[in-house]
This record gives C-alpha cells, structure tokens and sequence, in this order.
C-alpha cells in the first residue's frame, strides 16, 4: 500500500485530485443556483440528454468526422436541452416535469441506439459504465485545461451578475419590475448549467453528476442565510467530500464516482439529523 | 418629495386585459391622483392580480391605455414601490433581511456589479422607517408574517419611490398587526401616493381615501365610501355593510 505522500506524486492521480478540486468549485457555484431555484430534476434532464450528444459524437466520427469529440457532443446536448427546457412555451404552457421526464429517456435512448450504430473495431469507444459513472483516472492534462476556462467563465459571470442573479432566483416578477434582464439571464443560467452538468460528466459520469450538484449545495442551505455564503460553503463541502472520496477510492480500489457520490449522501444524512437535532434542543431551550 | 397637487399617478383609459387572449378585465378606467391612497377591493378572481400585473408592465393591454405618472408602465413603473404577497417566497432561500431591501436600490445601482454606501444607508434608513433595522442580518424567514410584511415595504421604500403599490398586505396578519400596517400606510401617505388591493371588504380602514370595487369591471363611487349597491354590483350577491367602530366611516349608515 502506498504512502498519502507518495499517491500525491503519481501524475494521474494529481490530475484526478485537480479535476475534482475543479469540478467542485463549478457545482458549488451553479449547484447552489440549481437547488435553490428548485431545478435539481431539470439539470438531470440536461445530464441525461447530454448522453445523447456523447453517441452522437461517436457516431460522427463512424463517420468520418475523427475530430468530433464525446465532450463537444456534450457540450452541444447539454447546452441544446437546457435552451430548450429555458424557451417559453417549455417554461408556461408545458408540464415541466413530463418534458423533462421525456427528455431525460429520450437522450438516453438516442445514446445508446447511436453508440450501438459505431463500428467498434474502429473507433475506440468508452463503456457505458464509464460514460454514466464516471472516469475520473481518465482525466487527461487538456480536460483540466477545458474545465479550468470553464470554470473561469463561471466565476466571472457570477462574479458581474450576482445582485441581479439573486434577485432573479429569488423573486422573478420583481426582478423584471426592477430593471432586470429576466429572460436573457436566465438563458445565460441555463447555458452555464448545461456547460457544469459536461464539465461533471466527465469526472463523476452522467448518473452521479446530479449528487455533485445538489448535495453539497442542498447541505449549506441547512446552515447559510446568504446566497453568497452558501455558494462558498457548497464549493468548500464539494471540495472536501470529492477529494476525500477520490483519495478513498485509490486506497479501497473502488470506483471513484460512486465512493463520492456515497460519502455524500452520507454527509448529506449527517448534516439532515444534526439539523434536525440542533432544532430540537432549540424549541427544548425555548421552553423551559 | 413635497406632493405636487392634481399630478396623476395612474391613469387609465378603456382598460381590458388577460392571458392568452383570454379577457379578465375589461373596460377599466380609473384616474389616482399622486398623493391619494387608493383602495381597490373585489373578490378572487375578479381580476386584481391581473390589473395589478398590467399597471407594473408584465403583460400588456389588449385594449386601452395605461399611464404610470404619465409614461408607459414599462417605463412607469420605476417609480412604483411594488410590495407582493409575501407568503408566495420560497422559505428556504438562503437571504438576509438586509439583502431582500437591497432588490429595491437595483434601479439606482444600474449595472455595477456592487452596490455602493449611499445604497446601504437607504436600505438602513427604509427599514428604520418600518421598524426593522434591529432585524437586518437575521435571516427572512426568521420573521414573523407581519415583520416580513414590514420588510417587503421597506424593500418598495429602497426604491425610492412616488407610489407604493401592495397586493393584499395584511392578507395572513392578525388584527392587532394589521392596524400597525395601516398606520404605516398612513405615515408614508404624507409622502408617496399608496395604492393597495384586497379581496377581504372589512379591511380596508379609516386611513383609505378613495375606494373602488373590481369584479372584471370597476366600480367607483369616486369618493371614500361603499355603497352597498356598488359591493352588490362587483360581488354579485347582496352584500352586508358592517363598519368597524372607527372613526371616519367608510361605509354608509345601513338602510
């Protein structure tokens, strides 16, 4: 068994750790957004139907198009459910959870029916396995690349458009009473969403990226009263429970997607009792 | 802002409108002089939240005019205090009492990313003007219906602004609160023109000017009182007068 100290100086797991320190700091951030704007079961939608988009980019390269990339594929899924889900007539006249429903499958089955479709002889395709849950030991130095400037365009644009990003999620009607350019930051939301869901695919996999982005976020909503707080708190807690998941799947040999997932639904359970209990004895202070 | 007399806060003319080519009001017209405060009363359904929603700009007329200080809603409506029905927020977001009065300086901010100093004392100023600066970093939903009422006005006070507009503010208030709130109203009448919508009859008190019924039409008498055949017009059933002892009646001697 190898030494904490020695792990550290092995490239791919400097990488993993970096791509999970990354992709932590992006789900605290637009995780935070999702939860608290109820939108948990819509960034599932995204994260699914971008599964769609990796089979279609390996069938592109069946094709003959080599350079089509799975994550560019992603990307252009993700980002492609999320306008759609965002347009108006998804938002006001249908029921937003069939259509997400149905996208959800839909983008699955296309991903399967597409990935089934290429010739594996020829092009080297992820498994399933790899592709719903996660690679992280796979992460090459230009994912951390892509997911540094995806991060980067994340954080400034949080950073410019907080006050109003509050207000929205807040209260929409008076965010466009007061001046807010409602629709427009809402479409910019949703294309940030559908870019976090790909950047996460990529470490913790199509099924396991929504616990990277409700989690974290839905514990410091238990303790935080400010959005600005709880965005720090969500990116701190992803940080803390994605590394130590990563450095307990290299000792236990376990996949590393599923033992973060599992380490923070058992955080998540903790933090739900000790509320619970921190409450108890509040109203048992209060009334004696 | 000393009140220039006779300027018109709201004017509208000929009003109809609703959702998806469905009508709900129709035929609106009603004139509020900066200064007044309004009462609008009528039962659910008769069409408040979509006039309320109409005079703000989120939808638009089908038919008619709408005038905000003499410019369109859109453009008008930077000079309305907007203070919603509270119970509609999401109890868990995660925002101090401080930050939700800070939404109401967002005009004034324009688009810097921060707000300034100057913006901070209007918030503490807006909510001392409610009574609750004691309360500015507990969370919101630490607060109890009436004090978030408080809050909400104070939010519309932030904005600066020559009208507050409140639906339905002492809607889930207990009397003894409601009677704070009113009094509120009445101070900040010395300022700014209050326009406010209900659907309870009984609570819309002493300190309320002018009163109209809307149940998809409006119906006015054009001065303080109720008459009993304007409630059976916008309630369509017979309706009974019963004042609360107060001391200026809004409701006329029963016949």
């Amino acid at each position: 068994m190898l030494d904490m100290v020695e792990y550290l100086d092995v490239p791919f797991v400097q990488r993993m750790l970096l791509a999970g320190i990354l992709a932590s700091l992006a789900c605290g951030v637009i995780g935070t957004l999702v939860v608290v704007r109820r939108k948990v079961f819509l960034a599932g939608g995204i994260s699914h139907t971008s599964f769609g988009g990796i089979g279609f980019a390996y069938y592109m390269q069946h094709l003959g198009l080599t350079w089509f990339d799975p994550m560019l594929g992603a990307v252009l899924f993700a980002i492609g459910a999320a306008l759609l889900l965002g347009s108006e007539p998804f938002k006001k006249r249908y029921r937003e959870d069939s259509t997400i429903g149905a996208l959800w499958v839909i983008g699955m089955a296309v991903g399967v029916l597409l990935i089934n479709l290429v010739d594996h002889n020829r092009i080297r395709v992820l498994s399933f396995e790899a592709i719903l849950f996660g690679n992280i030991l796979l992460t090459s130095t230009s994912d951390i690349i892509i997911i540094g400037i995806i991060m980067s365009v994340i954080f400034l644009f949080i950073l410019l458009f907080f006050k109003d990003i509050e207000i929205l999620a807040f209260d929409e009607e008076y965010a466009k009473i007061t001046g807010v350019r409602v629709t427009l930051l809402n479409t910019a939301i949703l294309i940030l969403t559908g870019l976090t869901v790909t950047l996460l695919i990529k470490i913790v996999g199509v099924v396991l990226v929504l616990a990277m982005l409700a989690i974290p976020a839905a514990i410091s909503n238990l303790f935080t009263k400010r959005l600005s707080t709880m965005m720090v708190a969500a990116s701190v807690l992803g940080l803390l429970l994605t590394t130590a998941g990563n450095l307990i799947s290299i000792e236990l040999d376990t996949p590393p997607g599923a033992t973060i997932v599992v380490l923070m639904g058992v955080a998540y359970t903790l933090f739900l009792m000790g509320k619970s209990i921190y409450i108890k004895i509040l109203s048992f202070r209060a009334g004696t | 802002m000393p009140i220039k007399k006779k300027e018109l806060a709201l004017e509208i003319e000929n009003l109809s409108a609703g959702y998806d080519g469905e009508l709900i009001i129709l035929d609106i017209d009603l004139r509020v002089e900066h200064g007044e405060f309004f009462g609008l009363i009528g039962p659910n359904g008769g069409g408040k939240s979509t006039l309320l929603k109409a005079i703000l700009g989120l939808i638009p007329p089908a038919k008619g005019t709408i005038r905000v200080y003499g410019k369109e809603p859109s453009v008008g409506r930077r000079y309305i205090g907007y203070v919603p029905q509270y119970a509609t927020f999401d109890k868990d977001f995660p925002i101090t009492v401080q930050n939700v009065v800070m939404m109401g300086r967002r005009r004034h901010k324009g688009i810097k990313p921060w707000y300034s100093r100057k913006d901070l004392e209007v918030v503490k100023d807006s909510l001392s003007k409610v009574g609750m600066l004691e309360y500015m970093n507990r969370h919101i939903n630490a607060l109890s219906g009436g004090q978030k009422q408080r809050v909400f006005i104070a939010r519309a006070l932030a904005s600066q602004p020559r009208m507050l507009l409140l639906d339905e503010p002492t809607a889930s208030v207990d009397a003894p609160i409601e009677e704070s709130i009113y009094k509120l109203l009445s101070e900040l009448n010395r300022d700014m023109t209050i326009v406010l919508v209900t659907h309870d009859i009984g609570i819309i008190s002493s300190n309320v000017g002018t009163v109209a019924c809307l149940n998809r039409h409006l119906f006015t008498n054009n001065d303080q009182t109720i008459s009993a055949d304007m409630l059976e017009e916008a309630y369509q059933c017979p309706v009974d007068l019963i004042a609360h002892g107060v001391p200026h009646r809004v409701l006329r001697p029963h016949r």
